[in-house]
């Protein structure tokens, strides 16, 4: 408030000019999580009401309660839980693994070969590796297992953790890993004790990024996957598009489950993120 | 400040260690072979529907409890799951033991193999069974056109049964039409020109216009009630004749007291404008009529009664049943025969109609304690009886794809019937006889 009081009348304008434009992104934003929390709280009459009700007129938590006793969504929530921190875990790993070594030791014809063919499997579109992948799959037995999922969606998150975890390493110098060398340390000692505590908000910025990319994905959830068993949120949320009806206000209260492991992964992780999203690839 | 981060620091530690205990205890029972688990049990896999919830909230656990066979139900989106059930077919993967179908897919699914002989599996059908319901089970079709290569002579055999009756009535406000329900198509009309509102947001008829199966759907009646048909002799395409032009002239001439945006509507919408009250008259899945009297998805609860559709040459109600089949790679084919035989029976049957479920066997249909908790039973039988289905062919999506699309254009222009149904038709014959089919 002292900020906008004082300063000349242009200076003012300009904090308000600010102000409306924030206050205008933030709606613009955050309306439709505003409509989608809104309408899970709503009966299937006010669902439909014309004109549409601005907030539920008989708040009712029946949507949620459908969902997790009717419609099983637990099940689906815990696999994508399972499948999705696995995947994401292990291709933290295993890309910041790769990253470092693009980093550090790629150079020249090489290097762009290596970051070129790390790349390669994002530029193919999934439809058309969909059907490869399900044979592969089905060869080892593992459709509609939740060991399959966590495989594929390491392999597609890898070249993008590969491609982040890269530019964030290659800002860090690498006197500081020569230093702790000299002074005894292994190459693995000094990633691990140097390197990957000062890409820890590179870390944190890609694993959420990964998480959103693999928490959301659809398409192969829905042909690996045919049971509960192993099926994850969106293949359940689908699920309550009907022959003829839609569930609008369960598909809203899924929508709201579905967001909150995100949003709480991202606010035990945010002072890394950040700095994470301030350096890097993604400054 | 310090502590606080401390205890994030090691909230995230002991999280991530939780986590990952969790993943491997869990990802360590799930890969590998199929398992052999020797429990008798069977799996559904089905479209979603809230239809269906009695049959998997009432009906599965009792199944379960008398008989002793475990269920599993899995579901998807309509287009997913049928998606998934090719796959499944296909690959002989035997995920499924019962495929839960519309009525629609059975040429498909029975077609090309994926379904069980239920003739050879010993399912007796007997006459209490609603004609027109069970004749969707048979591939090839006891009546009608055969698809090519399929000769004259070839023997129907039962591959799936009803599971749910579904099928188009009229729902119509019984504070409009006060002196019962409307007779004929052009009473709807009628009565649509004098009292819609649309200031009031009252409109005399609803209907879905989005092009596909939806818009089909809603024109097939007018066609055949004109006495139109989609196909005659040898796969002959007919809809663009000129009764199937004044159909489809009399359905515009009725959207024009339709709400607006009707050409974007689907059931949901078409169902939510009459819930809303906003609407006097639709024709409307069976699966609807219990909506009318919850006042959590009514605003016009006892307001709206249901009838067969009206009449204009003759009188139709347009199938959609659900439908069973048992899968030709089921790993549990005889507990699935099992639960066919359950459902089916007679005793079962009039406890699901006393459910509010809509049975198939005629019995069902005509229990009075039935009839008591479900108002349309009466008038889903009469319309049953005069219901017609889609025609039974297994390209019969892409024709609904092709007649759907210059229907919602005519739909959108308000007009030009004929030149839509020539460009429908042109383009059907051409795609029927690049698929084998003689075509006239």
């Amino acid at each position: 408030m002292a900020r906008s009081g004082s300063g000349s009348p242009r200076q003012r304008l300009w904090f308000l000019t600010r102000l409306a434009l924030i206050v205008l992104a933030l709606i613009i934003t955050l309306l439709p999580v505003y409509w989608m929390v809104n309408t899970s709280l709503k009966t299937q009459v006010e669902v439909f009401a014309s004109p549409p009700t601005l907030y539920a007129q008989n708040p009712t938590f029946g949507n949620y309660v459908n969902l997790f006793v009717r419609r099983h969504l637990g099940v689906y929530l815990l696999n994508s839980l399972i499948i999705v921190g696995s995947a994401v875990l292990l291709s933290l790993v295993l890309g910041s693994l790769a990253a470092y070594f693009l980093a550090r030791f790629a150079k020249g014809r090489m290097q762009q070969q290596l970051n070129f063919w790390v790349l390669a499997p994002r530029m193919i579109p999934p439809a058309a590796l969909v059907v490869p992948v399900f044979l592969i799959l089905q060869h080892f037995g593992l459709i509609n297992k939740k060991l399959g999922l966590v495989l594929v969606y390491t392999a597609f998150n890898l070249p993008f953790v590969a491609w982040m975890m890269r530019s964030f390493f290659q800002e860090i110098p690498v006197d500081l890993e020569e230093a702790a060398m000299v002074d005894g340390s292994s190459r693995l000692r000094s990633f691990w004790d140097v390197v990957l505590p000062l890409a820890a908000p590179g870390l944190v910025a890609t694993s959420i990024f990964s998480l959103i990319i693999t928490f959301n994905e659809f398409f192969f959830a829905l042909i690996l996957t045919s049971t509960p068993e192993a099926a994850t949120l969106p293949v359940g949320t689908a699920s309550l598009i009907g022959k003829t009806q839609t569930l609008y206000g369960e598909m809203a209260a899924a929508g709201v489950v579905a967001a909150v492991p995100l949003v709480v992964f991202a606010l035990l992780v945010q002072r890394h993120l950040v700095r994470g999203l301030t350096m890097g690839a993604v400054k | 400040m310090k502590p606080r981060q401390m205890i994030r620091r090691q909230f995230l530690k002991d999280s991530l260690g939780v986590a990952a205990a969790a993943a491997v205890q869990s990802l360590s029972s799930c890969g590998g072979k199929r398992d052999s688990n020797p429990r008798r049990q069977i799996t559904f896999g089905s479209y979603a529907d809230p239809a269906l919830d009695i049959l998997k909230e009432v009906f599965l656990p009792e199944f379960e409890r008398t008989i002793g066979i475990h269920t599993e139900w899995v579901e998807a989106d309509f287009s997913s799951w049928l998606q998934k059930g090719l796959n499944d077919g296909q690959t002989k993967a035997g995920a499924f033991d019962i495929y839960v179908m519309d009525d629609l897919w059975v040429p498909r699914f029975a077609g090309a193999g994926y379904l069980a002989n239920l003739d050879e599996l010993g399912f007796q059908t007997d006459l209490d069974l609603v004609p027109s319901a069970i004749a969707l089970g048979y591939w090839p079709p006891k009546t009608g056109l055969r698809q090519p290569g399929i000769g004259s002579n070839a023997r129907s055999i039962l591959y799936s049964l009803p599971l749910i009756s579904d099928v188009q009535l009229l729902f119509y406000r019984n504070d409009v039409y006060r002196h019962g329900p409307p007779a004929t198509w052009d009473e709807i009309l009628r009565v649509a020109r004098q009292k819609s509102d649309p200031a009031r947001h009252q409109y005399g008829w609803v209907t879905r216009g989005v092009k596909g199966n939806p818009i089909v759907n809603s024109f097939f009646v007018f066609l055949h009630s004109l006495g139109g048909d989609i196909f005659g002799e040898n796969w002959k395409v007919i809809f663009n004749s000129p009764r199937g032009v004044e159909a489809l002239e009399f359905f515009l001439s009725l959207v024009a007291y339709a709400p607006p945006g009707v050409a974007e509507f689907d059931s949901d919408q078409e169902g939510a404008t009459l819930l809303q009250g906003n609407a006097f008259a639709a024709t409307m899945w069976t699966g609807w009529c219990p909506q009318t009297d919850d006042p959590t998805k009514s605003r016009v609860v006892g307001k709206i009664n249901f009838d067969v559709p009206p009449k204009k040459v003759n009188q139709v109600a347009k199938l959609g049943l659900f439908m069973a089949g048992i899968a030709a790679s089921a790993p549990h084919k005889t507990e699935a025969l099992e639960f066919l035989k359950w459902f089916s029976s007679s005793a079962t049957q009039i406890r699901f109609a006393r459910s509010g479920g809509t049975p198939f066997r005629t019995s069902a249909f005509k229990d009075d304690e039935a009839r008591k908790k479900s108002r349309w039973l009466d008038a889903t039988l009469r319309a049953l009886t005069i219901g017609v289905p889609s025609p039974r062919t297994s390209d019969w999506s892409k024709v609904e794809d092709i007649l759907g699309t210059e229907l919602n254009r005519a739909l959108l222009e308000r007009g030009r019937a004929k030149e839509h149904l020539d460009s429908a038709a042109l383009e059907t014959s051409a795609f029927l006889k690049s698929a084998g089919y003689p075509v006239g």
